[in-house]
């Protein structure tokens, strides 16, 4: 049974290609989710074994997303921008992180495997 | 129009100034009445000299103030003492004016001393009383006539055969001496009335003018006292004429005094106020009004600025000004839009009107430089305020750009190298389909980073987000320079701060990597006295010159926007530092 993955990002190009990543990386993408407030809701409903998830939400902070899923969902949270580490300030500190350009199914394996 | 009035005001001036050479010609007539009558010539010099010099000092007070009534006032009471002698003259209608006119005389002396020193009648009862006075003496004396035997009225004539009584008067003697005994009476009742009306008049005088008019009104006192002593005292002796003319010149000497202290005073007064008129016309805002309390000695002057909202004058405290007020005198200052302020001051309070022209046009030139400068600094707020407008609007159009490239381009992109990440997945990671995906993966990269970079430089995200210094640490990352950045404030500013600090390091830091040749560079923010203080230096050659760099001077334009200033400090060989200071809150 492949482990089960939620997407939440706001653009939806870039949703169907995660998606597709996803699979390819052996996960199996059960929901997908546009806005902070649909990502709890999905993630609470479908309890997922990885999140990868926007920092930047239309609705929010994809990183408060992170802290209220942690009390409800045992996921693993990546975080994921377009911008860097360094452009999100301490924003994200410790927490997995990789930007979207350098999203690839190697990182997310290896992500995986270090947790 | 102003030519034509100073025209006007000029024949008005030589008028006047033609009067003392016609005054000197009629008093030697009159006087050689006297001369021929068998008076001395020592008499008759003394009299001309002292006749002359009231009448002189007469036409100067109407000279200094032609619009106050005091003047020609003067120069009635002192010219008909100067031709007076024309009483004597043998003719019957000459006799019959003169006597009219010599019994209303004490009426126009009343008149000149309550009216001191402004020309007005401030009460109903002083009013009253000269309108009483003029009326009682004419009409007395017109009665008098009617009925005077020849010899009271023609008794006195120099030369010649008196002539005869006109045919529609008949001689009643005992009607005369009842007539002159009533008029005696009634003229020491007036006379009472006129020194308690002075004495009132002197009392009520303001600290302002209280110097000038307590004398004046002593010496009308005076000259009271002295008209009781000649109406009591028995006629028709020689004692009598001659206590009469005593009476008489030391009166006009006691006037002329009197009136040669009002010019002083005058003289005195306008030299104080033209002293003053400088400061007055450069007197900033809220200061017009106690200085011209100051130089009126005047403490209840108020200056009324009229508001148009308001259709009304208001003063500096914003109160109405009533202009409409009982006893107050109101100046208006008009142009030709419209009225622009107005002087009021308690009636008895104000100075000649030459003074007030003069403080009214100061007081006109220094609300006018007000207005003045309300209006450039009205124009100077709105274009700070256009400029920072401006900038901020800059600021959200570059905002919403890097938002655009954001969502919009950097996310197709980011898709595309997704897709080609998948697509080479496909493959089994050779042939040339492979590669081909590989160096489009790669070329991806380079055009993803671009726009990053683009768009960063645009306006950074992270700016907005976290603050200056993490932008500034961010900018520093990609700059082929180490950069120090000491952040001592440690605290969100306000955004237009933020961003203008940020682009201005953007600006230095860009001229630091292309032209400076230097090793290291610092950015440090600290606060300043009334903001923030902000200062990029490097190590390089040094020798910029902001007034060429469009970049800096921009970025000085910038600054200024938001009212701060910026300095750059660039010695040959010695780094450049620019300092700039931000004001926040």
């Amino acid at each position: 049974m492949p482990p089960r993955a939620v997407v939440v990002d706001d653009h939806p190009a870039f949703r169907r290609m995660a998606r597709r990543l996803l699979t390819a990386a052996g996960f199996r993408v059960v929901g997908e989710a546009a806005t902070a407030h649909d990502a709890v809701d999905v993630v609470t409903r479908v309890d997922p074994e990885l999140v990868l998830l926007d920092v930047l939400l239309p609705d929010g902070n994809g990183i408060d997303v992170a802290d209220r899923l942690r009390e409800s969902s045992a996921a693993f949270v990546v975080l994921t921008s377009s911008r860097t580490r360094t452009e999100l300030a301490d924003a994200v500190q410790t927490r997995p992180f990789v930007t979207k350009a350098e999203l690839t199914i190697e990182r997310l394996r290896e992500m995986c495997r270090d947790r | 129009m102003t030519a034509d009035r100073g025209r006007r005001v000029g024949l008005a001036t030589v008028l006047r100034r033609a009067q003392w050479p016609l005054w000197l010609a009629a008093g030697l007539a009159a006087e050689t009445v006297l001369w021929r009558g068998g008076s001395s010539a020592d008499y008759i010099v003394y009299d001309v000299f002292v006749c002359m010099v009231s009448v002189s000092v007469a036409l100067a007070v109407w000279e200094t103030d032609p619009a106050n009534r005091i003047g020609p006032l003067l120069l009635v009471w002192t010219g008909w003492n100067l031709i007076s002698p024309v009483r004597f003259l043998p003719n019957t209608v000459v006799i019959c004016v003169s006597w009219l006119v010599n019994a209303v005389t004490a009426a126009v002396f009343a008149w000149l001393i309550l009216t001191y020193p402004d020309g007005r009648l401030h009460t109903r009862t002083d009013r009253a009383f000269v309108v009483g006075a003029f009326a009682w003496s004419g009409s007395l004396a017109l009665l008098e006539l009617l009925v005077a035997p020849p010899e009271s009225l023609f008794g006195s004539c120099v030369r010649g055969p008196c002539p005869t009584r006109p045919p529609l008067l008949r001689a009643d003697p005992e009607m005369f001496d009842t007539m002159q005994t009533v008029q005696t009476v009634g003229d020491l009742l007036l006379v009472t009335g006129f020194i308690a009306l002075a004495v009132r008049h002197a009392m009520r005088a303001g600290p302002t003018l209280r110097h000038r008019v307590r004398p004046m009104v002593a010496t009308g006192v005076l000259l009271a006292v002295g008209f009781v002593v000649q109406a009591l005292w028995p006629a028709d002796t020689v004692a009598s004429w001659t206590v009469s003319d005593l009476i008489d010149h030391v009166s006009i000497l006691l006037v002329t005094v009197a009136f040669l202290g009002h010019l002083y005073a005058s003289r005195t007064e306008r030299s104080v106020v033209a002293d003053s008129l400088a400061e007055l016309a450069s007197a900033p805002p809220g200061a017009v009004q106690p200085l011209l309390r100051r130089v009126l000695r005047d403490p209840d002057v108020r200056l009324g600025r009229w508001n148009p909202d308001h259709h009304r004058y208001l003063d500096d405290a914003g109160e109405p000004v009533r202009t409409d007020a009982p006893d107050v005198v109101a100046r208006h200052i008009d142009t030709p839009s419209g009225p622009l302020a107005v002087l009021v001051q308690r009636t008895g309070l104000v100075h000649d009107e030459r003074t007030m022209t003069s403080v009214l046009a100061a007081v006109r030139l220094a609300l006018d430089n007000q207005q003045l400068h309300e209006q450039v600094q009205a124009r100077l707020d709105e274009v700070r305020g256009s400029r920072a407008r401006l900038v901020d609007a800059e600021d959200r159009a570059r905002q919403r750009l890097e938002r655009d490239l954001h969502d919009g381009a950097q996310q197709r992109l980011l898709s595309i190298g997704l897709a080609l990440q998948l697509a080479r997945a496909e493959t089994d990671g050779s042939g040339s389909a492979a590669e081909l995906i590989e160096q489009a993966q790669h070329e991806l990269h380079h055009a993803i980073d671009d726009l990053r970079d683009l768009a960063q430089g645009i306006h950074p995200s992270v700016l907005i987000d976290h603050g200056f210094t993490p932008a500034v640490r961010a900018l520093a990352e990609r700059v082929m320079l180490p950069v120090h950045v000491t952040d001592h404030v440690q605290a969100r500013l306000p955004r237009v701060i933020e961003v203008t600090m940020y682009f201005l390091v953007c600006e230095a830091l860009q001229n630091t990597v292309k032209h400076a040749h230097a090793r290291q560079a610092w950015v440090d923010v600290e606060r300043g006295p009334a903001g923030v203080r902000l200062q990029v230096r490097d190590d390089g050659d040094g020798g910029a010159q902001p007034e060429l760099g469009s970049g800096l001077r921009g970025m000085r334009d910038r600054v200024e926007a938001i009212d701060g200033s910026l300095t750059v400090d660039s010695p040959l060989g010695g780094g450049t530092t620019i300092v700039a200071h931000l004001p926040c809150g």
